[in-house]
């Protein structure tokens, strides 16, 4: 059985330059998960909104 | 001679990374915004404020006088068109029992309670609110479809509580109204 050489573990040997592309790039990723789970949240306040408390109407 | 770029300039790493914080935060703000936008929206088209109009009663003179004694319960149809419910709750039913209502026609309930919290809500409709003592819970809606619908208290209110149910029959609107014609309250027995 071969055994994974060290450099492949994630991260471990990165210099700074690799590190400083990655970031250069730009948080793509991050953007994508939290703009998927912020229109989420959003949808569904908007949807309780106009689907809920619309159509329940006024207390008066 | 080789320069080096300050550290928040554009096209570095750090300066890319401020300017994705400084994007979302101003997304973040606008998704705010948009929120506070329809609140207030909302709060001047409706004039709706969070604690709905707040209007009292003693529970204790409820069945001597009043709109809530006993003969001015149930269903009537209002001198002005309106569709009114009047009714209460108390441990461990509702007076009236069973509620006619229209369909196709705005129905106002004004309920309250003679003795603790109750719940009220109705079936499938969007009907749904709390019966307290001292207070008249109105709430206005309209019914879709004809049948049967259940009424049960959903507010614990003592060891009876399971008991404590009530139905409404939703009408067509024409057959309620030439029922209403015939009697000042409307009853769910046959006629």
């Amino acid at each position: 059985m071969t055994q994974p050489p060290d450099h492949a573990v994630p991260g471990d040997n990165l210099d700074e330059d690799a590190l400083d592309n990655i970031v250069r790039a730009g948080p793509v990723g991050a953007v994508a998960v939290a703009g998927v789970a912020t229109f989420i949240v959003v949808a569904m306040v908007i949807g309780f909104y106009l689907f809920i408390y619309l159509p329940r109407g006024i207390l008066q | 001679m080789v320069t080096t770029p300050p550290p928040m300039a554009p096209g570095t790493s750090a300066g890319v990374a401020a300017r994705a914080e400084k994007r979302w935060a101003i997304a973040v703000g606008l998704i705010v915004a948009l929120l506070v936008l329809v609140m207030v929206f909302t709060a001047l088209h409706w004039s709706a404020m969070p604690p709905s109009r707040v209007e009292t009663i003693d529970p204790r003179t409820l069945h001597l006088a009043g709109e809530f004694v006993e003969s001015n319960l149930g269903t009537a149809v209002e001198a002005d068109g309106r569709v009114m419910v009047r009714l209460i709750g108390q441990q461990y039913s509702f007076t009236p029992q069973c509620i006619v209502v229209p369909t196709d026609m705005p129905v106002t309930f004004r309920a309250t309670s003679s003795d603790v919290i109750h719940g009220f809500i109705i079936g499938k409709s969007n009907v749904n609110t709390m019966l307290v003592p001292g207070f008249i819970a109105t709430f206005t809606t309209t019914f879709r479809k004809v049948g049967e619908q259940l009424m049960p208290c959903h507010e614990f209110c003592g060891t009876g509580h399971e008991g404590m149910w009530a139905k409404v029959q939703v009408l067509e609107r024409n057959e309620f109204l030439a029922r209403a014609t015939k009697s000042r309250r409307l009853s769910c027995v046959p006629q």
